[in-house]
């Protein structure tokens, strides 16, 4: 009997780890799919603003699983180097479809969501703000912005509704409160390593590892930086672009580290995209296993 | 053969165990299954996502959770709505340093501006608002319409509270902005920080009547 009541709790022990092991492994693993574009370009090292526009009207909200991001990040930089640290101008919709993450009052809703990463801990991020229904905006202007002597990056999220209103939400990052050392952000791609990394992308992410959202359509458009050194804005329509996927997006990295760190970390599969020059439009196609190829040509 | 009846006897027990293992396995599932479905669970995990080579995000997942009963409201003009709002520290240990929530966060602004107002601006000027301490008289400040009762608690890990927010429409809402719907999100700091992410949004949907 007491080798019986052994062999039941080794059994137990061996059950409870199989049932609970994949949802921890899904936690470490921490992966999520992406795909983003980037500008073919030589690096900026001292760029004070960042921004595009884009919008989600396209989106059926009653196709579109959990939720779907769209994003521009860009690398921190002292001026002369990369720190290391990553700012998001970001948000996100909630659908209505299996799963579902939100209460039914905020599905279909758009989300700002502006996030600052140091590698791959999240240092700074605020509530997600409801900024109102996807089909009742008309664009949103995300935008980052170093401030007050470089000391703040001030997040922007203009958005012009279809009733002609315009609110525009703020939010503050204090980058003394974390001991970030970045003073500006940087654009433009370059090598660590034998790894193409580039320092601003603008893209869209799943809400989990292996989860590929459907119905969702996101344009984003008109994206630009302000160049320090030379006093000008700069727009990605001026530039050629590429997309890369998940797996290479590489944006910057650790002092001494081997491998750089990467936005997403995962290929997104069925995703497509139609572009013209300064404008992609990013979408669900079930029947494009792989998604947009890694390095195709945006404009 | 009673030794073999014995045996046998061993063995059905061994299944009968085993089957209940099986059981509470697929209770267990069902269990994660169920909350993985659940909206609130599910949206405090939810964020982008930078991959590491020298290090893995946090796996612990404790949060601050919040709750309005009513989302969508009419109100009139030079009225003053309540809206009870409920913060539970969903914290993954009962010995997490208890949080405390200030109202309203110093992080961030939210202003409207009408239609006929808009076209006033240029995209600039329309975000430079924002730093602007005082505002033009024709643009509306939306944190500034709002107050909280009390204007901070503090939880302790599973402790719920309710915070009143008090919304106030003056007397002067342009008529522009009638019978829309305007948002007011429940503006908030959690300090100290949680590593963790804070769960949301919270807002309120308010549609102005004469």
């Amino acid at each position: 009997m007491i080798s019986t009541s052994k062999l039941s709790l080794v059994l137990a022990g061996s059950l409870i780890a199989v049932v609970l092991l994949p949802s921890l492994t899904d936690v470490a693993d921490a992966v999520q799919p992406y795909v983003a574009g980037y500008p073919v370009s030589s690096v900026y090292y001292k760029v004070d603003k960042i921004w595009m526009f884009t919008h989600y009207k396209w989106t059926d909200q009653f196709q579109l699983n959990c939720l779907i991001q769209d994003e521009l990040s860009a690398a921190g930089g002292t001026g002369i180097d990369r720190t290391g640290w990553i700012y998001q101008a970001k948000s996100f919709m909630y659908g209505s479809a299996s799963p579902v993450c939100a209460s039914s009052s905020l599905q279909g809703k758009v989300m700002a969501d502006p996030e600052v990463w140091k590698g791959g801990t999240l240092k700074w991020w605020v509530t997600p703000t409801n900024v109102g229904s996807h089909t009742s905006i008309d664009y949103i202007k995300q935008r980052a912005d170093w401030q007050n002597a470089k000391s703040q990056v001030q997040f922007a999220f203009e958005v012009r509704y279809t009733s002609g209103s315009t609110t525009i939400y703020g939010f503050t990052y204090n980058k003394t409160d974390y001991n970030d050392p970045s003073s500006y952000f940087m654009v433009g791609s370059t090598t660590y390593n034998g790894y193409n990394v580039r320092f601003f992308q603008f893209g869209v992410e799943s809400y989990g590892q292996d989860a590929y959202p459907a119905g969702w359509k996101i344009r984003q458009y008109d994206a630009g930086f302000y160049d320090s050194v030379s006093g000008t804005n700069k727009y990605l329509s001026n530039m050629s672009a590429k997309a890369v996927q998940g797996q290479y997006a590489y944006i910057t990295w650790q002092t001494g580290a081997s491998v750089p760190d990467k936005v997403g970390g995962q290929q997104f599969k069925y995703t497509d995209k139609t572009s013209s020059t300064g404008i992609v439009d990013w979408f669900y196609n079930a029947f494009n296993t792989n998604g947009v190829p890694n390095d195709a040509t945006l404009w | 053969m009673k030794k073999i009846t014995e045996i046998m006897k061993k063995y059905q027990i061994i299944a009968v165990i085993v089957a209940a293992i099986f059981v509470v396995g697929a209770i267990s599932q069902t269990n994660l299954a169920l909350q993985t479905n659940n909206p609130t669970n599910i949206s405090k995990d939810v964020q982008g996502v930078i991959v590491s080579s020298d290090g893995m995000p946090s796996t612990e997942q404790s949060a601050v959770l919040m709750k309005v009963e009513t989302e969508k409201i009419t109100a009139t003009r030079g009225s003053t709505i309540k809206v009870p709002v409920t913060f539970t520290y969903d914290a993954v240990s009962e010995e997490r340093t208890p949080v405390t929530i200030l109202f309203p966060g110093k992080t961030a602004r939210a202003i409207l501006v009408p239609p006929s107002v808009s076209e006033k601006y240029t995209q600039e000027q329309r975000i430079a608002l924002l730093n602007s301490k005082t505002l033009p008289p024709d643009v509306i400040d939306l944190y500034s319409l709002t107050n909280f009762v009390p204007s901070a608690v503090t939880l302790l890990p599973s402790q719920t509270r309710t915070v009143d927010m008090y919304i106030r429409i003056p007397d002067s809402w342009p008529d522009e902005m009638l019978n829309q719907a305007v948002i007011f999100n429940v503006n908030h700091d959690v300090v100290p920080l949680i590593t963790e992410r804070a769960d949301g949004p919270v807002s309120v949907e308010v549609v102005i009547v004469p």
